[in-house]
């Protein structure tokens, strides 16, 4: 094989030919970003390509940046490369890159889920000869139980919550699942009032109208009268620190894929875990994989080791590559995206000894 | 199993004493008699022996979800859990267990008596048609470890104010040799008068973490400290002219240390003492490997004892 489209290089992914990186890690000139989650949108590159409606997310989290947009389906010509990005369904503006040149087509996925999302447009596969794509859930126990069975537990439990005179407060990415939860819980319940991470990234789909509804800012030397029976959208960060102290007693949701295992779950020490997660199952995975009809598959981050191998065994071309990108963490994301290390190391990500 | 999946759900969301008492009283409400006595024994850690291999149980988990051997590996590293990791690898489904958790662990225990082809067909067709829950509880049941977050401490408490008991003396009564199988609940937690088993050790007082910090504060002169002797907790009790020795995990060890029961010939009836069983020689201990080849052993010979005599450190 001659030297590949895409190439991954101490910077990031790179295309030689069309001289431009994807999610880069590293400052470069030209940029093109999947998605506002700030271990794939970093500060520092002279020149950002996103979705459009990414656009306000990038500029809110990394300043006025030279940035120009695209809509989904949406080509340009870069050197003789033609560039498109298509719906990761991960996020709002959360996009796959479809990069060609000469007949030859590559994808890079970002995060992606596969089911549906009330924000971020459906997940759309890619045809192509080489796909790059997360596995952060890429081990068969992986599966995620329904939407709406999840939003009912969520309902129930704040229910509970109020019957017994408590705040709940429900930790979840800032940026992306808040937005989802908020879409999705029932309003009727009691108030719901954001943290003031969440209650940022909510202005800017409020603004482009992807979110409606009253979601105040969370006041933490608000009283206990006002508070009980409240639900609250955090990023996890903050809980465990003083905040929400001052409203009573309080029963801490967690939303996240992590929340499958009991181990992840009693380890956190929150009173309770939600399957929710912005990334594929297992299936989800397979299936999308499938799709593309690729013949090669590059495993970015995950479980890429075993899921590289399990895809080999399908009959695919599969292999892993080392990158920056975090997946779902339990932390919260770096929000000011300074730092080109992963916040924290996921022992999920260290390459796992192989069995046999 | 129902409501055992269920208990053990609730008590698995919560690590709050209050809700963890009022999850078991609300259970405790709902089963008989036996069903209570088996929750007990499992939450104090008394189960049955295992009936089926865990290798075996691998294999056909591997094969029935469909994937290789060395995934099933990798996976149950990431998950930390066999019985979790077999319950989510089976595609979910609706089924939940008629039956109650005495009856199912009368059949796990009748497993003993079958081949393998028996036991792989009764496990595989209970994972096929369990929910995802009642599944990892049935994994639970049939094998490894049995840990739920509750304490000895928390159960009996719940057990306590549930059957107006005394704590001190449900402590005492769950001490020792009885098993759902020997006992009925009446007999372990109801009445005092017969059936009480001469051998019965009293609870062990044990070291438990501080909640607050301001317990530190002490000054130094209002501590006490106590030497951590390298030998194993045990407990002696005398009754009716008998000598019992119980280890801190209530395993019966008396005929490990006969020495120890002929010092107890003096002692009179009633006498119960907790301390360090050491390998001691010459005015001083001997290291725990001497102890340890006494541990494991049935009988213990002369030449054993001439060679890590033991003694007590009350």
């Amino acid at each position: 094989m001659t030297r590949p489209l895409l190439a991954f290089t101490s910077k990031g992914i790179y295309c030689e030919q069309g001289d431009f990186y994807i999610d880069p890690w590293q400052p470069v000139n030209h940029a093109i970003i999947t998605h506002g989650h700030s271990d794939h949108s970093r500060p520092g590159n002279a020149n950002y390509l996103t979705h459009r409606d990414s656009i306000p997310i990038l500029k809110y989290r990394l300043g006025n940046v030279r940035i120009s947009g695209l809509s989904y389906g949406e080509s340009v010509i870069k050197n003789g490369v033609k560039v498109s990005l298509h719906p990761a369904g991960h996020i709002l503006g959360s996009a796959q890159v479809r990069v060609e040149h000469k007949g030859e087509v590559w994808c890079v996925s970002g995060d992606y889920k596969t089911s549906p999302d009330p924000v971020a447009e459906d997940f759309e596969p890619v045809k192509c000869h080489t796909f790059i794509t997360e596995c952060t859930f890429g081990l068969p126990v992986f599966n995620w139980p329904s939407e709406e069975t999840i939003v009912a537990q969520i309902e129930e439990w704040w229910k509970g919550n109020q019957a017994s005179g408590k705040v709940s407060i429900l930790c979840a990415y800032a940026l992306g699942k808040s937005q989802r939860i908020l879409k999705l819980i029932n309003p009727l319940i009691g108030p719901i009032y954001s943290h003031g991470a969440v209650h940022a990234i909510n202005q800017i789909h409020q603004k482009e109208g992807f979110l409606s509804g009253e979601f105040p800012y969370a006041d933490p030397s608000a009283t206990k009268s006002e508070m009980t029976g409240a639900l609250i959208i955090a990023p996890p960060s903050a809980v465990g620190s003083s905040w929400g102290k001052k409203w009573g007693s309080l029963s801490i949701g967690m939303a996240s894929g992590w929340m499958m295992l009991r181990g992840t779950r009693r380890r956190r020490n929150v009173d309770r875990g939600f399957i929710l997660s912005d990334h594929a199952d297992w299936s989800g995975l397979i299936c999308a994989i499938k799709e593309t009809e690729a013949e090669n598959v590059i495993c970015t981050h995950g479980y890429t080791e075993a899921f590289s191998e399990w895809l080999n065994h399908l009959g695919y071309q599969a292999f892993s590559e080392k990158t920056l990108f975090e997946g779902e963490s339990l932390e919260s994301k770096t929000e000011e995206g300074c730092s080109f290390l992963p916040n924290f190391l996921n022992s999920w990500i260290k390459p796992l000894k192989r069995m046999s | 199993m129902q409501l055992f999946a269920q208990l053990f759900e609730q008590l698995d969301q919560t690590t709050k004493t209050n809700e963890l008492i009022a999850a078991l009283h609300f259970y405790l409400d709902q089963v008989d008699d036996a069903d209570k006595l088996w929750t007990i024994a499992l939450l104090s850690g008394n189960r049955p022996k295992r009936q089926v291999n865990s290798t075996r149980m691998k294999e056909w988990v591997a094969d029935l979800a469909g994937i290789p051997l060395w995934l099933f590996e990798e996976t149950y590293q990431v998950v930390g859990d066999m019985a979790e990791t077999i319950a989510l690898l089976i595609p979910n489904n609706q089924g939940e267990s008629v039956k109650t958790l005495t009856e199912w662990m009368k059949e796990i225990i009748d497993l003993s008596e079958k081949d393998d082809e028996e036991k792989k067909a009764f496990v595989v067709e209970h994972w096929r048609s369990l929910n995802q829950r009642e599944r990892f509880v049935f994994n639970k049941l049939i094998g490894g470890s049995f840990r739920v977050g509750v304490s000895q401490k928390t159960m009996v408490k719940a057990l306590a104010t549930y059957s107006g008991k005394e704590e001190n003396e449900l402590a005492h009564r769950l001490m020792g040799n009885w098993s759902p199988e020997t006992h009925t609940y009446e007999e372990l937690i109801l009445t005092s008068e017969g059936t009480e088993d001469l051998s019965r050790p009293y609870p062990f007082y044990l070291a438990y973490p501080l909640d607050e910090s301001s317990d530190f504060n002490a000054e130094p002169s209002q501590w006490i400290a106590e030497y951590k002797w390298d030998g194993i907790r045990g407990q002696l009790v005398k009754r009716e002219g008998e000598t019992y020795i119980w280890t801190r995990g209530e395993e019966l060890v008396t005929d490990k240390y006969p020495e120890l029961v002929r010092l107890s010939e003096n002692l009179p009836n009633g006498v119960a003492i907790d301390g360090e069983i050491l390998a001691y020689q010459s005015g001083r201990p001997m290291p725990f490997g001497a102890l340890q080849k006494r541990i494991g052993r049935k009988k213990v010979g002369m030449k054993m004892m001439e060679e890590g005599p033991v003694i007590r450190l009350a």
